[in-house]
């Protein structure tokens, strides 16, 4: 995997000891850029070559396509999509999909959601992931699920 | 001499971060962290004081010599006047 210094400056901190920080923001409103670590969302986010930005959802029930921060239950905090959601009374749970795999997770409670991603940054221009294309491209890559490690490998290659 | 107003200065672990307040989008890129030391000279120098005062306040917490605490006053004071970050 290629593995870039961050930006000068950059935070180097683990997101476990980040979270306090991150959440004392968002609890104010504000919305925070962080650097993509990681290529488990790749192609859609890349390792070294894009930020997230991310917002409070304040409950909002999350559905296909959303990209929630969410923490696990060993305090890993993991950026992925939602492709399902099953809703009984009283009880949401997601399932959640890096777009570089294809093994779910499913499970995931509303309760261990800490924010939503609103958009993203690449060589400094700002794109919406509520944009008609992005989400359509999104469901375009879903579509492809069943070759997707194929399309992944191919992928791979021209990041490495 | 003071900080800028429009940061807040918050302890994360065993370090501290500076974050602006009142801005929409916080880039955790270019959030500040600072040493235990470093928030402690951010703290003494967000009211209005003077190099001498801080340097005495350090020398008040830590256990330096007058000399080290005034030039450790005067690198971190600098690096706040290179970023901007003071009210002079």
């Amino acid at each position: 995997m290629n593995k870039r210094e961050g930006a000068p400056g950059a935070v180097q901190l683990p997101m476990a000891q980040l979270s306090p920080l991150l959440l004392a923001c968002l609890a104010e409103g504000q919305e925070v850029v962080l650097a993509v670590t990681g290529n488990s969302m790749a192609p859609f986010l890349r390792h070294g070559r894009d930020q997230v930005v991310l917002a409070a959802c304040d409950g909002a029930v999350l559905g296909f396509g959303d990209v929630p921060l969410y923490r696990r239950d060993n305090g890993q905090y993991v950026l992925h999509r939602v492709v399902k959601r099953r809703q009984t009374a009283g009880s949401v749970r997601y399932t959640l999909l890096g777009d570089a795999q294809w093994e779910m997770e499913p499970e995931v409670t509303p309760e261990q959601v800490v924010a939503c991603a609103v958009g993203f940054i690449r060589n400094g221009k700002r794109y919406s992931c509520t944009s008609p294309w992005y989400r359509a491209r999104v469901r375009v890559w879903q579509w492809l699920l069943p070759v997707r490690r194929w399309l992944i490998a191919v992928y791979r290659r021209s990041w490495k | 001499m003071k900080i800028k107003s429009g940061f807040v200065l918050r302890q994360v672990g065993e370090q501290y971060a500076v974050v602006p307040v009142g801005v929409q989008t916080v880039d955790f890129r270019c959030v500040i962290t600072l040493n235990e030391t470093g928030g402690f000279l951010w703290q003494q120098l967000q009211e209005e004081t003077t190099p001498e005062a801080v340097a005495q306040a350090l020398l008040a917490e830590y256990e330096v010599s007058p000399e080290t605490a005034a030039a450790d006053v005067a690198t971190f004071v600098e690096r706040l006047r290179e970023n901007r970050l003071l009210d002079e």
